[in-house]
């Protein structure tokens, strides 16, 4: 068995094809994030332009300013001084009923570099987001807070929930009373106070995650002759003809495509995760989820989150993995099998849902969609079956075990029953 | 040792083609003649277990080798008409594969698949990629691969295709000396190959085993049959278009000899010959085109 596996893994690289697009694709992630640490942008508190590793250590430095626990008081505080500096010049009256563009070019006309450097800064706006109506400034949120509101800070992240599960995706989505009752109780489970802090490196795995989907069509281009290439290549008489063709063959064909697809996958993982945290550093790992946004209804660390992502994308492989090689076992042409796989990665990701929420759930089920921080802890996409609900973090780990469950017996199946004509 | 096929039919669509074909195999060499398209190949699948029959079975010692599975697969080796092979192996590399797969031994492997290399010639090249092999060292790679696990049964179908005729004679000599006791089964249309070695010759046409017997029985049935006449080159042409014309020889001095498979003299003069199993081949399929039915 093991030399079969060993010679199934041979077969599986020996492929031009297989050498150039696996090789490819990991440069091309090397390639990504070696630019997304380039092209990392801020400003100093100086008013320069930094770039690359000067900008990662100048947000650090500016997230590390407001490390801490968010108490209660501490947000009353911070939004009873944001208020003071930004209203110090300009009447919180006058900033009300502007645009977002209006209320901007009065507060920079109004306040000198240093201040609006902290007027803008974004751990106000962060503060102030479960306020901030759709387009406002910072400022402007800032004029309808006054320190009792302030107080009710976690009242308002609740708030924020039910607002979004009324506006139901924006109309497209009637959420179901025990869908409603799920995402409640999700929040409630966030334990409160939460900490804030610099977790760069975990933000910026999550904001990458989106580029497994790479690793995901290599793992299909590299399977996809796994049982087709026989039939086309016609050795499959031999191989079924002799003792272990049937047995044996077929389960080293599948262990070997797994292994394939689980070390590839973790190459493309820790080239993002390596990149990622080694230029943006690991701190934070301890860190709330919702340092990213305070919408999000999940009691996970950053470094959960993190995992859980990777694992859904592993997961996701596996999957892909299976249906590759079911399409292998069913279909003659190579083409075939991988134009099925590649649509489904990709094309997925450009349909548009069109205001449509029930279109709109499904295309989140496939990579492109759901491999994004915003859509599986903050979009609130849940799937309801009789009494249960599910959300999407399940949705996908059920669809994809049971997709790799589900296709890999029927491809050893076919293999098994193919007949040579 | 026994091979039984029983009544065996495959049916693509509303095209038959293996029709009820039974037949009992004890160890010996069984040349299977037949033209292109006689339901030869699907046969040799059928017995290899890589194509199930419409209906019929096979057996061997007695038991469905469908029941029997791996236990009858790892006593058959085989190499099919159109043998695939991976461009990027190295000869050795894809003997060891097709060992393992024969569940042989890791180190058994290596030496018998080195034997073997060496036996059909390709002991030089065992490191080389196939992809850089000539047609004929590929298929003398597939006939190794088919002895690996010194089989049982051995099917070789169309063995000899892209085989110049030294190879095709050592090939020969390879069948002879391995197939003591054990089960040949050899198909081809080239009738040479089978000639000298085959105990007994099948011919299938249509579907069927039309024929059946040891090589001089069956040659037997064209005695009287085949024609020498020496006439000039314009009746040797009219001759080739009328009959079933096994050779010609063109003299210099403007006439022929023609070999001629009829059942009537073909022109006065004509004189009968000792006939050969190609005489046979060529008697059996001169009609094929018309479906005409054999005597």
């Amino acid at each position: 068995m093991f030399d079969l596996m060993k010679f199934e893994f041979k077969k599986l690289l020996a492929r031009r094809t297989s050498q150039v697009v696996s090789a490819g694709i990991l440069i091309l992630l090397c390639g990504i994030m070696a630019l997304n640490v380039v092209q990392t942008k801020t400003e100093s508190s100086l008013g320069e332009v930094l770039g690359g590793t000067a900008a990662i250590a100048e947000r650090k430095a500016q997230d590390d300013a407001h490390e801490g626990v968010l108490t209660v008081e501490r947000v009353r505080d911070e939004i009873a001084a944001y208020r003071q500096l930004s209203f110090s010049k300009v009447d919180p009256s006058e900033v009300e009923g502007l645009s977002d563009s209006a209320a901007y070019e009065l507060m920079v006309e109004a306040y000198d570099t240093e201040e609006i450097e902290t007027i803008y800064d974004p751990y106000y706006a962060y503060l102030l987001s479960p306020w901030k109506a759709p387009g406002q400034e910072p400022c402007q949120t800032a004029a309808q807070v006054d320190d009792a509101t302030a107080e009710g800070f976690y009242e308002a992240v609740a708030d924020e929930l039910q607002r979004a599960l009324d506006d139901g995706m924006g109309g497209t989505w009637e959420y179901s009373d025990a869908e409603r009752a799920y995402w409640t109780a999700k929040e409630d489970a966030v334990s409160e106070p939460l900490s804030y802090g610099y977790a760069g490196g975990w933000i910026d795995v999550l904001d990458c995650a989106g580029f497994l989907v790479f690793p995901l069509v290599a793992i299909c281009v590299v399977l996809t002759p796994v049982f087709s290439g026989e039939y086309q290549d016609r050795t499959d008489a031999v191989l079924l003809s002799s003792r272990y063709g049937r047995s044996k063959l077929v389960a080293a064909k599948v262990v070997a495509s797994l292994l394939f697809a689980t070390v590839y996958y973790a190459l493309a993982v820790l080239v993002i995760v390596g990149v990622a945290l080694a230029f943006f550093g690991a701190e934070g790992a301890g860190l709330p989820v919702q340092v990213m946004s305070l919408d999000m209804p999940y009691g996970l660390t950053m470094a959960e989150a993190t995992f859980l992502t990777l694992g859904l994308g592993f997961l996701m492989a596996l999957g892909f993995a299976g249906l590759t090689l079911l399409l292998s076992s069913k279909l003659r042409s190579q083409v075939a099998v991988f134009a099925a796989c590649a649509a489904l990665v990709f094309l997925t990701g450009l349909i548009p849902a069109g205001g449509n929420g029930a279109l709109l759930h499904a295309l989140c089920l496939f990579p492109v969609n759901a491999l994004n921080a915003q859509t599986l802890f903050a979009m609130l996409v849940s799937y309801q079956v009789g009494p249960f609900v599910v959300d999407l973090i399940g949705a996908l780990a059920c669809l994809y075990a049971l997709v790799l469950v589900a296709c890999v017996p029927i491809a050893a199946l076919a293999f098994r029953r193919h007949q040579v004509v | 040792m026994e091979l039984t096929i029983d009544r065996l039919s495959k049916q693509f669509g509303s095209k038959i083609a293996v029709d009820r074909v039974s037949a009992t195999l004890e160890p010996g060499v069984y040349g299977l003649l037949g033209a292109n398209g006689a339901g030869k190949t699907t046969l040799m699948r059928m017995v290899c277990d890589v194509l199930r029959p419409t209906s019929g079975e096979i057996r061997f010692d007695g038991r469905d080798v469908r029941a029997l599975g791996d236990g009858y697969r790892a006593r058959l080796g085989y190499l099919p008409q159109d043998f695939g092979y991976y461009p990027d192996f190295t000869a050795l590399d894809f003997m060891c594969y097709l060992a393992a797969l024969k569940g042989i031994d890791r180190r058994a492997a290596r030496r018998r698949s080195l034997e073997l290399l060496e036996t059909v010639g390709l002991a030089d090249v065992a490191g080389r990629k196939i992809r850089t092999f000539s047609g004929g060292m590929k298929q003398r790679l597939g006939i190794a691969q088919a002895v690996l696990n010194d089989p049982a049964v051995l099917v070789l179908d169309e063995p000899t295709a892209g085989l110049d005729p030294k190879e095709r004679v050592r090939f020969r000599n390879l069948i002879a000396s391995f197939a003591q006791d054990k089960i040949v089964i050899l198909s081809t249309h080239i009738v040479s190959d089978v000639e000298y070695i085959a105990d007994e010759i099948l011919v299938m046409r249509a579907g069927a085993f039309v024929m059946r017997g040891a090589p001089t029985e069956v040659v037997a049935t064209v005695a009287g049959k085949v024609w020498e006449c020496h006439v000039d080159a314009r009746q040797a042409d009219q001759l080739a278009a009328a009959s079933c014309v096994s050779n010609v020889h063109y003299a210099a001095d403007g006439h022929a000899v023609v070999r001629v498979v009829a059942d009537e003299r073909p022109a006065p003069g004509a004189h009968p010959l000792e006939p050969t199993l190609e005489d046979l081949y060529l008697y059996v399929f001169r009609n094929e085109e018309q479906g005409a039915v054999l005597p």
